[in-house]
C-alpha cells in the first residue's frame, strides 16, 4: 500500500473503550483462525487472491453508494446541531456517559455528520481511527484514495474527530450514535451442528431469520422505533442500526437497558440453563416465544438434528427440571426408531400436558436454542465502532448489504454478490448498446445518476436502502423539523 | 469557624442550583434529591465528623450488598446503618436534616474526582435514597415528588383497557416475585417465617386472589426514565413508553436522582481544582476518598515478586477459583476473550508479575493461535495499557469481587466472572470436586450459592482448601484471596521472617 496513514492516525485500539479491542481482537482472531482450520465452503476462493485490492478499487470507484450513504449519516442536518438535540428528544436519555458532554459550555463544532467518527482498516491491518469528513465529496475522495478493506462507523462527537488532538483532554466526548445490534453465527456454535466458527450454510441461516424477526418486532412495538437498518455483514452475521433520534440520543445506561431487555440468553458454556422465563411470561418474551415456536421443530430437531445422538441431546436433557421426566425422555431418545425426532418431541409435549411438570421448561428449551444471541457489548457502548454497511468483506468478497426486514424470509446470504461477480456483471452491462444513436447507453444513464449498481445484482439491496429506508427516514426528519417550526411560530406570536 | 460553605457553593452550584440558593424549603424535607447546596459555615471539626459518619454509613451499605444482601435483608441492614451513623449527634429533626444535607455535599466533593469514586458514591447514595423512599407513606412520597417537581402522568382509562392483559401479566409476575422473596426471607428465620406467611395469607385474601387494575395505579414515563425496570424486564413497554406500577415508582425516582447526581459530580470534578487554595480542606477531602474505598491491592504488590515459571504452581495452589479457571482455559485454548484478559491480566499484574513477564506470558499462549505480528498489533497494547504505559498512562487496578460478581456477566465463550456466581451448580460441583472439595463442604458451598452468598462461598472454599488456617478474612478481592493463601503456605512451609524474598520461597514450592 503506497498510502501512509496521516500523522494523527493510530494503529492501536483506544484504551478508553475496551470493547473496541474486542472487535478488533477476538473477532478477527476467530475470523482468521477458524477460517484457516475449517473448510471455507462459503468463501469464493478468488476473493482471497491478490486481485482483491484491485477489485476494491473498482468497487469504490463504480458502485459504492456515496451520496445516499452520506445523506443517511447527515440525518437532514447541516446546521451544527443534531435533530435529536434540537427537538429536545435526547434530554431524557442523558446519563453518566454523556454527563458533562453536553451543557458544559462547549459549543458543537460543525455539522452532525462532520462530527462522526469513521475508521479505516487498510491492507496489512493498518488501522486508522478518528477520521471525519465535512462533505460527501471529501468522504468519497478519501475512501477512493485509501481503498480501506474495512470501514467502521463510530459515534458523533462534540467536535470533528479528526481534530481530536487539538481539543483539551477530556473535552472530546461522544454524544450520539445509532443504537446497534450485532448477531454473529459464531455464537450459535453450541446449538448448531452443521457448521462452526465463521462458516454458515442454508441449514443454520434460519437462526438469523429468527433473530431479525424477533428483534425487529420488539424494537418497533415495544420501543416505538421506526427506522431500523438491517444489514448482512458480508460473512456470518447481521447488524441492526436503529436510526431514530431517540435511539441515537440514548445514554450508555439506556443502551444497556434496551440490550439487556432484549437479551434472554445468559451465561457462558459453563452455565447449563441459560434462559429463565417467568410464569406468566413477560409480554415481549411471550411474543418472541411464539415466533421461535414456528421454527423450532424444523430448524432444531430436523435440520440441526439435536435429537440425533447422545452428545447432542445431552445439551437438551439438563433443561428438563423433573428428574423422572428426564429419565423417561432419555429412554425414549435411546429407543427412538430411526429418525423420529418429531415423534419424540410430540411425546414430550404430551407428557408435559398430562403431568404437573414445570411448564416453562419447554419454552426455555426452544428459546435457548433459537432466541437471538446478541453480542450485547456492541450495543452497550456509545463509542463502540461497528462495520459500516456497503463495505466488502475481505474474506468472502461479499458486499455488506442492507436487507428488508419485511421480506427477511426471502433473504439468502448466498445470493449476495461478491465484488468479482459485480465486476463481471458491470462489464456485461457495458456491452448493452444505446437504444439509438443520439441516446446514451443504459450504462451511461446509470453512471451519471451515480446508480451503476442498478445494472448489477446489488439493485434490490441498494434500491431498498435508497427508496425505502432512506426515504422514510428523511420524511420523518422533515416532519420533526416542521413540527418544531410550527411550535416556534406559535411561541413567537 | 471556617468558611467552607461558601466555597462549596461556588464549586457545586451550576446555573440551575444557584438560582434558589436560599433552599431552606427543600432542606426541611425528610426526603431530598439534594438540589440545593448548603450555604452555612461550619467548623473544620464538624466538617470532618459529618463526612466520616456518612462515609461509614455508605460503607456499611456497600458491605451489606457485598455479601449478597438484597430485598428485605438489605433494607434491614441499611436501616441499621442509618441508625448507627446518621443522625449522628442531632437533637432535633431539623438538625438531623441539616447533618444529612451537609454530609452529602461534603462527600460529593470528596468522591467526584475519579470515575471509580463517583460510581461508588452514586451507587450507595442511590441505595440510601431507595431505602428512605421505601419507608415513607404514599402521601409523603407524593409530597416529595411534588416538591422536587417530578410529575408523571397517570394512565388514561383507554390505555388501561387497551393494555389490561399485559399489565395484569406484569403485576402477576411482580407479585409472585415479591412473594417468593418474602418466602425465602421467611425460610431463613423460623420466627420471621410465622409472621411473614401469616401476612402473605392476609394479603392474598385482601385482593381476593386476583389483581385489580385502576388507571391511577400506573404511571407512564418515557422508557429512558425507567431504565432499571426495563433492563430487568419488570415493566410493560410499548411504543417507547414504560407503564410503571405506582409501587415501582421508587426505581424511577432513584434513576432520576442518579442521573442528576451524576451530572452534578461531573460538574464538581471540573470545578474542583479551584478549591485547591484552601489548604485545610483539600487534604481532608483527599483522605476521605482514599481511606474508605477498602484496601487498595495495587499498592501492596511488589513488581517482579512473581516470575513466570511459578504461575502454574500458583494457579493450582493459591489462586481463587475465578483466576485458576481463567488460567486453565488460557493454557488449554491459548486464548481468552476480552473480559477474561482484563480480569486475569490485572490480577496477575497486581500479584506482582512484571510487564515484561506479562507480555511474555500472553504472547507464548496467543502465538500458538495467531502470528506474532497479530499479537503485537492487537493485544500487546492493552497489556502495556494495564501497566499504565500507554494511553492515559494510568495503571489499572485488579477487579474486586463485587465488580466481578455484578458487572459484565460472562456471555458465550467467555470464561471470566465468578464461578460461584456464574457457573451452573453442576459445573461448580464438578470444578470443586476436581479441587478436592467434596462431601459436606461441597454441600455447604452449594447451599450458600443457592442463597446468593457468593463471597461467603468463596471464603468457605478458601477454608476448605487451606485446612487449619488461622483466622480467615472474608474474601472481598481475588488478590486478597491470593495474598492470604500465599501467607498460609509460607507459614505452613515453616520458613519464618524474610518477608522480602517471596520469589525464592515461591520457586522452592515448584521443586517440592
Amino acid at each position: 500500500m503506497s498510502d501512509t496513514p496521516p500523522a494523527n492516525a493510530t494503529s492501536s485500539p483506544s484504551p478508553m473503550s475496551p470493547e473496541k479491542d474486542e472487535s478488533r481482537g477476538t473477532k478477527r482472531r476467530v475470523d482468521e483462525v477458524v477460517a484457516g482450520e475449517a473448510s471455507q465452503v462459503n468463501v469464493a476462493p478468488t476473493e482471497l487472491s491478490d486481485e482483491f485490492p484491485e477489485l476494491l478499487r473498482f468497487y469504490y470507484s463504480r458502485l459504492f453508494p456515496f451520496a445516499p450513504f452520506f445523506e443517511w449519516l447527515s440525518y437532514g442536518d447541516v446546521s451544527g446541531t443534531s435533530v435529536a438535540a434540537a427537538t429536545g428528544l435526547g434530554a431524557a436519555g442523558v446519563g453518566e456517559a454523556a454527563a458533562g458532554g453536553r451543557g458544559d459550555g462547549m459549543g458543537l463544532q460543525g455539522s452532525y455528520v462532520s462530527r462522526r467518527e469513521f475508521s479505516f482498516t487498510l491492507e496489512d491491518d493498518v488501522y486508522i481511527r478518528y477520521q471525519s469528513f465535512a462533505s460527501a465529496a471529501e468522504l468519497e475522495a478519501e475512501i477512493r484514495k485509501k481503498r480501506p478493506f474495512k470501514i467502521d462507523i463510530g459515534a458523533v462527537y462534540n467536535a470533528p474527530p479528526k481534530d481530536h488532538k487539538t481539543i483539551p483532554a477530556g473535552a472530546f466526548k461522544p454524544l450520539e450514535k445509532e443504537l446497534v445490534f450485532d448477531i454473529d453465527m459464531t455464537d450459535y456454535d453450541e446449538v448448531r451442528t452443521c457448521c462452526s466458527g465463521a462458516d454458515i450454510c442454508t441449514k443454520c441461516w434460519p437462526f438469523m431469520t429468527i433473530a431479525i424477526r424477533v428483534l425487529d418486532t420488539a424494537l418497533r412495538e415495544d420501543f416505538g422505533f421506526e427506522h431500523l437498518l438491517w444489514v448482512y455483514s458480508g460473512r456470518r452475521g447481521i447488524h441492526c442500526w436503529v436510526c431514530d433520534p431517540r435511539a441515537r440520543a440514548l445514554s450508555q445506561n439506556g443502551r444497556s437497558a434496551v440490550a439487556e431487555y432484549l437479551n434472554l440468553i445468559r451465561g457462558s458454556e459453563d452455565s447449563g440453563r441459560k434462559v429463565f422465563v417467568t410464569t406468566p411470561m413477560h409480554p415481549s418474551v411471550e411474543r418472541a416465544a411464539a415466533v421461535v415456536e414456528e421454527y423450532f421443530e424444523e430448524l432444531v430437531l430436523e435440520e440441526q438434528g439435536m435429537f440425533g445422538c447422545a452428545e447432542r441431546w445431552d445439551k437438551i436433557l439438563p433443561l428438563i427440571s423433573d428428574e423422572s421426566a428426564r429419565a423417561g425422555i432419555r429412554n425414549a431418545l435411546i429407543q427412538q426408531d430411526g429418525d423420529n425426532a418429531l415423534g419424540v418431541w410430540e411425546g414430550i409435549k404430551d407428557m408435559y400436558a398430562q403431568n404437573s411438570y414445570r411448564s416453562a421448561d419447554l419454552t426455555e428449551i426452544m428459546l435457548q436454542f433459537c432466541y437471538p444471541r446478541l453480542d450485547i457489548h456492541v450495543s452497550k457502548g456509545l463509542n463502540h465502532l461497528l462495520k459500516s454497511p456497503f463495505c466488502v468483506h475481505p474474506k468472502t468478497g461479499r458486499v455488506c448489504v442492507p436487507l428488508d426486514p419485511a421480506r427477511v424470509a426471502d433473504f439468502s446470504p448466498f445470493d449476495v454478490p461478491t465484488v468479482s461477480q459485480l465486476a463481471a456483471e458491470l462489464t456485461e452491462a457495458a456491452k448493452a448498446p444505446a437504444p439509438s444513436a443520439d441516446e446514451p447507453s443504459p450504462m451511461d444513464v446509470a453512471s451519471q445518476s451515480g446508480r451503476a449498481y442498478s445494472l448489477t445484482s446489488l439493485k434490490p439491496y441498494f434500491g431498498y436502502f435508497e427508496n425505502v429506508f432512506l426515504k422514510s427516514l428523511l420524511a420523518s426528519i422533515r416532519e420533526i423539523k416542521q413540527e418544531a417550526a410550527i411550535r416556534e411560530g406559535v411561541i413567537d406570536f | 469557624m471556617l468558611g467552607v460553605g461558601s466555597r462549596k457553593t461556588a464549586v457545586v452550584s451550576s446555573k440551575a442550583h444557584a438560582r434558589k440558593a436560599a433552599g431552606e424549603g427543600s432542606r426541611a424535607a425528610v426526603l431530598s434529591l439534594y438540589a440545593v447546596p448548603p450555604t452555612e459555615e461550619l467548623s473544620l471539626q464538624e466538617f470532618e465528623e459529618l463526612a466520616l459518619k456518612r462515609v461509614q454509613l455508605l460503607k456499611a451499605i456497600a458491605a451489606a450488598k457485598a455479601v449478597g444482601k438484597s430485598g428485605k435483608e438489605l433494607s434491614l441492614a441499611v436501616g441499621k446503618a442509618v441508625d448507627a451513623f446518621l443522625p449522628f449527634r442531632a437533637t432535633s429533626r431539623d438538625e438531623a436534616e441539616r447533618e444529612d444535607h451537609i454530609s452529602h455535599f461534603i462527600l460529593r466533593l470528596a468522591y467526584c474526582r475519579t470515575e471509580e469514586l463517583r460510581r461508588w458514591f452514586l451507587t450507595h447514595e442511590c441505595e440510601l435514597l431507595r431505602w428512605r423512599i421505601g419507608r415513607e407513606s404514599p402521601a409523603a412520597v407524593e409530597a416529595f415528588l411534588a416538591r422536587e417537581n417530578l410529575n408523571y402522568p397517570s394512565l388514561t382509562n383507554e390505555e388501561l383497557a387497551r393494555f389490561e392483559a399485559q399489565l395484569t401479566t406484569i403485576s402477576t409476575i411482580m407479585k409472585r416475585k415479591d412473594d417468593r422473596a418474602a418466602l425465602a426471607q421467611a425460610a431463613e428465620s423460623s420466627l420471621a417465617s410465622l409472621k411473614t406467611t401469616g401476612k402473605l395469607a392476609k394479603d392474598a385474601g385482601g385482593v381476593g386472589g386476583g389483581i385489580r387494575l385502576t388507571a391511577g395505579s400506573y404511571f407512564k414515563v418515557p422508557f429512558e426514565q425507567a431504565i432499571e425496570l426495563v433492563q430487568r424486564r419488570q415493566v410493560f413497554v410499548n411504543g417507547g413508553w414504560a407503564y410503571v406500577r405506582r409501587k415501582d415508582m421508587v426505581a424511577i425516582v432513584v434513576a432520576e436522582f442518579r442521573s442528576r447526581l451524576s451530572r452534578s459530580l461531573a460538574v464538581a470534578s471540573k470545578a474542583l481544582p479551584q478549591l485547591s487554595e484552601d489548604e485545610r480542606v483539600v487534604p481532608l477531602l483527599t483522605n476521605l476518598s482514599r481511606q474508605y474505598l477498602g484496601p487498595d491491592y495495587s499498592k501492596t504488590k511488589v513488581e517482579g515478586a512473581i516470575s513466570l515459571d511459578q504461575i502454574d504452581t500458583l494457579a493450582k495452589r493459591s489462586m481463587p477459583l475465578c483466576m485458576s479457571n481463567l488460567h486453565s482455559h488460557l493454557r488449554s485454548a491459548h486464548h481468552l476473550k476480552h473480559g477474561g484478559r482484563r480480569q486475569y491480566g490485572l490480577f496477575l499484574k497486581d500479584i506482582g508479575l512484571s510487564m515484561e513477564d506479562s507480555l511474555n506470558f500472553w504472547r507464548a499462549e496467543f502465538t500458538q493461535m495467531m502470528t506474532l505480528d497479530k499479537f503485537s498489533k492487537s493485544y500487546a497494547y492493552s497489556i502495556r495499557h494495564n501497566y499504565g504505559k500507554e494511553g492515559r498512562r494510568v495503571e489499572s487496578r485488579a477487579f474486586s469481587c463485587v465488580r466481578i460478581i455484578t458487572a459484565n456477566a460472562p456471555g458465550p465463550a467467555d470464561h471470566h466472572g465468578c464461578p460461584f456466581r456464574h457457573f451452573s451448580p453442576e459445573k461448580l460441583a464438578h470444578t470443586l470436586t476436581a479441587k478436592g472439595v467434596g462431601g459436606a463442604g461441597l454441600k455447604e458451598i452449594l447451599n450458600l450459592i443457592a442463597g446468593h452468598h457468593y463471597q461467603i462461598a468463596c471464603t468457605r472454599y478458601f477454608e476448605l482448601t487451606h485446612p487449619d488456617a488461622e483466622t480467615v478474612q472474608p474474601i472481598e478481592h481475588p488478590n486478597a484471596f491470593f495474598t492470604q493463601s500465599e501467607a498460609y503456605w509460607r507459614a505452613k512451609q515453616g520458613s519464618s521472617g524474610e518477608e522480602a524474598k517471596p520469589k525464592l520461597r515461591l520457586a522452592s514450592w515448584a521443586v517440592c
